[in-house]
């Protein structure tokens, strides 16, 4: 019911379907970019340096090493979008039983499990991710991980929140009476009456995992040469910022570009399903 | 009688749907007049359309409305605000949502003073003092130095309405000021209202849909159905001898007799099947019991019923039969066995609740809904929809489609009687229904309840009746047991209870259901 | 414990090296360094850096910490202050364009990540237009400094940036939180009482409308912090996150530890601070 409301109110916003195509065109094009461009993200090409955009076939230009910034930023697109999916949607679970687990049961074990939870939002989950990685090394599953175990207590509310709600509701209640067990309650009756809040908080949680992966990167802390997200394309490019604009300005219109997409989805799902 | 307010010919237009039509009324200096209808028949509208502050978007307006001769009704805002407040007071049903709660009583009731009246606040509070004494509230430095949330209802309303009278306006109008207080605040209102009128001369435009009510405090009513004066006259002579309608309608609604009480001898058997014993229940964020020292016997097959008002305790205590929440002391036995350590206890009590719509999960068909609590393990599905069907036919919902709708595709009865064929396929001994008629319309009450007698008759199932009105009990029970904050204070069968009341609070009960007094 | 202190390259004098042994117990068993540490750190003594020899944590902090504060305060100042007054704007000028455009600028600072906009205005504001300006006008005076904390001209930029982010929710919510009070029945009530619109949105709108922003103060000023990281690195400027970042690049391990543990306690401290602050604000909470 409400994954159609959903649908229902995106094509129905123009701006929304604009932004979803657009999605998908990024999506495709990242990986079908071999048939568009011959060139690769790794070789060095000392010839073709700093060509700016629309040079030839380098639609992008070149960097400080002559490599194509379209083949580049196309890659950068898979592991931007891989790291930005991944985190949401594994933080997103954790969240979901987290939040149902110390709704249902109530009592200490919520107090001690929101206390706990207390303990990580009170942290910012940046510094957390900068702890981990600095440790852990900076590989894209470290970074995936770090992502979702530090960002997961929005969700754990808002499940946490449903689920008392939801609890002290006469259906969820005669289903006690009914002798019906706390794990099924929690998934016939509690996740799919609460699908209104995780749809949103899934579609505003995956720009929000962009935006944490990008800005470690732009800061020099997340992914590494040779391998390049967005935020890393920016932060080599922010150098050179003053002579040759378009080695930063590319990359991050196109991180600036493709969170407005996840927001507006977002955003109409939100208001289509009363937030 | 010098006409203060009058009303001629006026109607109301809300995207061209005729909300009020031709209304033609007058009021009198220092008279109580009363406008019942039924909900949705326009009586707020009139009210707002004469203080000229409906919220909505395409309004028309048509007819005059005349303030001591000169006309109101297409004044501007800047003019209208010296009308507000100052010559038409108005108060409204539920005052704690009308006050800023960020914002202290005194301030809040003194306003009207200040802005109309020119003085400073201290001023206001001595003038204010002078009313608020009469209401006999006590620490009155105390009661303005509080926040809205620290008040009780019956506080607020009288805040409220001191407040609105304090600049003397000429008419005080009052929307069912009394709908969401309990009835020894009610009656305190009305006495304020009527001292209002007496000691200065204020004019009330009384708005309700309880003609009792009605009778109690004015001389004249007005009868409103569908945006249309249908009837007026003296208040006695519409209550006795209605002429439209929607008055005969009005007026069924407010009488009651005793005497309609159920005298069928009992085919309650000889066994305990519930025994509640000194049962105290204290909830951690609040301040004293809910429950203290309850108890109480259910025999096999017999229908009790439970009265008290709303706040007493008793869905606290069909929550604590049905197993939703713990005692804080005390035992509730099974059949010699502590219920929170008896096995299948499902299967022998069963819970049917108050609001229809919110006891059916929104995201589960009909037939998913009946049969979830005797689960699909070891069902096959031919069977397990037979088994729904026979339940859905027993609570007379024959129609084969039912069983694949959503509870929004249903009305409130319909509802019902699928959480009525939830609790049943369970075969249980006893059923304890929290006030399950309330939130319907009275059609659907008068099926429901012809239901339960049906399923009583058959099925030798016992029912735990829980209401805040004895004259539905009056009709079901076998006996009854009287709650009043948090204990039981009397019990018996329906004709003890009903004409031999022993507790005063009892006699106080019956006396205001069924008088209205 | 990132104990392998002295792989780090560095030309440390014998006596010193013995005087940080014995100082730090770098001869005790690992297990026991880690407590001499907590038990620093609760004395407030970070350690010393490892690659700065002779600047101690502490010292960073305190140099460091007074510029993010400073950074920090006015992104916080410009954020609130131009975010509840526009919110107020776009919430009595509903559906007419002043709605609009604020709603507008406030799509655009809530989806575009602060260094996106940093960058891009660094690059506009203060290398092209500053640029131009100072060719056109011939003087050398910079109305934005490209980088740098020295002057008030050089807070403008970054915090106007900063603020940009923070500013945008607090637009929205503040416009409908405003349009939901204006709802609610003590609003009618007090139309009802005589009171104009101006007097029902100054007395009764704006304070009660003003709780939503309140309680989401902490999370707003931890973004705000948060977000100065990479200010600082695009501005140059020397604040806590320029020195966490070229921390943790280094490896500069106890630096990376001390600094974000300094950080975290900012963060609880902030939250404990707006708290307080909304339990001072709405009598219908208290604190447990």
């Amino acid at each position: 019911m409400f994954v159609s409301r959903a649908v229902k109110a995106i094509v129905q916003n123009r701006i929304a379907v604009t932004a979803l195509l657009f999605l998908g065109l990024v999506f495709i094009v990242s990986l079908i970019y071999p048939l568009l461009s011959e060139y690769n993200y790794y070789a060095h090409n000392l010839d073709n340096v700093f060509l700016p955009p629309f040079s030839g076939k380098h639609v992008f230009g070149t960097d400080n090493f002559g490599r194509d910034l379209f083949v580049r930023v196309c890659e950068g697109a898979k592991i931007s979008l891989k790291i930005g999916l991944a985190a949401a949607l594994i933080q997103t679970l954790i969240g979901i039983i987290y939040g149902c687990l110390s709704g249902v049961y109530g009592g200490i074990i919520d107090e001690i499990m929101m206390r706990i939870a207390d303990m990580f939002h009170s942290i910012p989950s940046l510094i957390i991710v900068i702890l981990l990685t600095t440790f852990m090394g900076r590989s894209e599953m470290t970074i995936i991980i770090a992502l979702s175990i530090t960002d997961w207590t929005g969700m754990a509310k808002i499940m946490r929140g449903q689920t008392l709600l939801l609890r002290e509701m006469e259906f969820v209640q005669s289903a006690k009476v009914l002798g019906v067990g706390n794990l099924r309650i929690i998934t016939k009756h509690i996740i799919p009456n609460s699908m209104g809040a995780i749809l949103v908080n899934v579609m505003l949680s995956i720009p929000a995992a962009i935006f944490a992966e990008a800005f470690l990167s732009f800061l020099g802390l997340g992914i590494e040469i040779p391998k390049a997200s967005w935020g890393t394309l920016a932060n080599e490019g922010f150098v050179y910022a003053s002579s040759y604009p378009w080695l930063v300005i590319i990359p991050l219109s196109f991180i600036a570009v493709i969170m407005i997409c996840f927001y507006v989805i977002g955003d109409t799902i939100k208001d289509a399903l009363g937030g | 009688m010098e006409k203060l307010l009058e009303l001629s010919d006026f109607s109301l237009y809300i995207k061209e749907n005729k909300i009020l039509d031709a209304i033609n009324l007058c009021i009198g200096r220092g008279e109580i007049v009363s406008v019942v209808g039924e909900s949705g028949s326009g009586k707020t509208m009139l009210a707002k359309s004469i203080l000229n502050i409906v919220k909505a978007k395409h309004i028309r307006r048509e007819g005059r409305i005349l303030l001591e001769g000169k006309s109101i009704e297409d004044l501007p805002d800047e003019q209208m605000l010296k009308i507000r407040g100052k010559s038409i007071g108005m108060i409204f049903q539920e005052p704690l949502s009308y006050m800023n709660p960020t914002m202290k009583v005194g301030k809040q009731l003194t306003e009207p003073l200040i802005k109309h009246c020119g003085i400073n606040y201290r001023e206001a509070v001595e003038k204010l003092k002078l009313l608020l004494d009469r209401l006999k509230i006590d620490h009155l430095k105390e009661y303005l130095n509080k926040y809205p949330h620290e008040l009780s209802g019956g506080m607020a309303q009288r805040g409220m309405i001191s407040s609105t009278a304090s600049c003397l306006p000429k008419i005080i109008i009052a929307d069912e000021p009394t709908s969401s207080l309990d009835l020894i605040a009610q009656k305190s209102i009305i006495e304020l209202l009527k001292s209002m009128t007496c000691d200065f001369g204020i004019s009330v435009i009384f708005i309700t849909h309880d003609l009792s009510l009605a009778d109690k405090i004015s001389e004249r009513v007005i009868v409103l159905s569908k945006g249309r004066i249908v009837e007026e006259g003296k208040t006695k002579e519409v209550f006795i001898n209605p002429k439209s309608e929607a008055a005969a309608r009005l007026t069924a609604s407010a009488l009651r007799k005793v005497g309609n009480f159920n005298t069928k001898k009992t085919n309650a058997e000889k066994d305990i099947l519930i025994r509640i014993e000194a049962v105290d229940k204290h909830f951690p964020n609040k301040t004293s019991n809910v429950l203290t020292d309850v108890s109480l016997e259910i025999y096999k097959g017999e229908t009790v019923g439970l009265v008290g008002e709303s706040g007493c305790g008793k869905s606290t205590f069909a929550r604590l039969i049905a197993r939703i929440i713990k005692p804080s002391a005390g035992k509730i036995l099974y059949r010699n066995e502590d219920i929170f350590k008896s096995a299948n206890y499902p299967q022998k009590v069963q819970m049917i609740f108050q609001n229809p719509f919110f006891s059916l999960d929104p995201q589960m068909k009909v037939e998913n809904i009946v049969i979830e609590g005797v689960g699909r393990k070891y069902l096959p599905k031919k069977e397990a929809l037979e088994r729904v069907k026979h339940y859905l036919e027993m609570v007379g919902l024959e129609d084969d489609e039912i069983s694949t709708r959503y509870s929004y595709q249903l009305s409130g009865g319909q509802c019902q009687r699928v959480s009525i064929a939830r609790a049943l396929i369970m075969n249980p001994e006893l059923i304890v229904l929290d006030e399950p008629t309330s939130c319907l319309d009275t059609v659907s009450q008068a099926q429901i309840l012809e239901l339960f007698k049906r399923l009583k008759a058959e099925n030798k199932v016992g029912y735990l009746f829980i209401s805040h009105d004895i004259r539905l009990l009056a009709h079901i029970c076998d006996r009854i047991a009287v709650m009043y904050k948090g204990t039981i204070i009397e019990t018996g069968s329906c004709e003890d209870v009903l004409v031999r009341p022993v507790h005063p609070y009892t006699k106080q009960l019956i006396s205001v259901c069924y008088n209205g007094t | 414990m990132p104990g392998e202190l002295f792989v780090v390259k560095k030309n440390v004098p014998p006596q010193v090296l013995e005087n940080i042994t014995q100082k730090y117990g770098l001869d005790r068993p690992k297990l026991e360094q880690y407590f001499i540490y907590l038990g620093n750190v609760v004395r407030g003594d970070l350690g010393i850096s490892m690659k700065y020899t002779n600047k101690s944590v502490n010292t960073i902090i305190s140099k460091a910490f007074p510029v993010s504060v400073d950074l920090g305060l006015r992104a916080l100042f410009i954020a609130l202050s131009m975010g509840i007054i526009l919110g107020i704007i776009a919430a009595l000028n509903k559906n007419k364009p002043l709605d609009d455009i604020t709603l507008f600028i406030s799509v655009i600072g809530v989806a575009v990540p602060g260094f996106v906009l940093g960058t891009l205005s660094q690059y506009l504001l203060c290398y092209k237009l500053t640029g131009f300006l100072s060719r056109v006008t011939g003087s050398s005076f910079r109305l934005f400094p490209v980088s740098g904390w020295k002057g008030f001209s050089y807070t403008l930029v970054p915090s106007a940036v900063l603020a940009f982010g923070a500013m945008a929710i607090i637009i929205r919510m503040m416009r409908s939180s405003l349009l939901d009070v204006l709802e609610l029945n003590y609003i009618v009530n007090a139309k009802v009482k005589g009171l104009s619109s101006r007097e029902i949105i100054t007395k009764h709108g704006i304070k009660n409308a003003l709780f939503p922003i309140v309680s989401v103060l902490g999370p707003l000023s931890v973004s705000i912090l948060l977000g100065s990281f990479a200010i600082e690195k695009i501005f140059s400027i020397p604040g806590l996150g320029h020195y966490l970042v070229t921390s943790v690049q280094e490896k500069d391990y106890t630096m990376v530890i001390g600094l974000s543990l300094f950080t975290s306690l900012i963060v609880i401290l902030v939250n404990t601070i707006t708290d307080i602050l909304y339990s001072i604000m709405d009598p219908r909470v208290q604190l447990k």
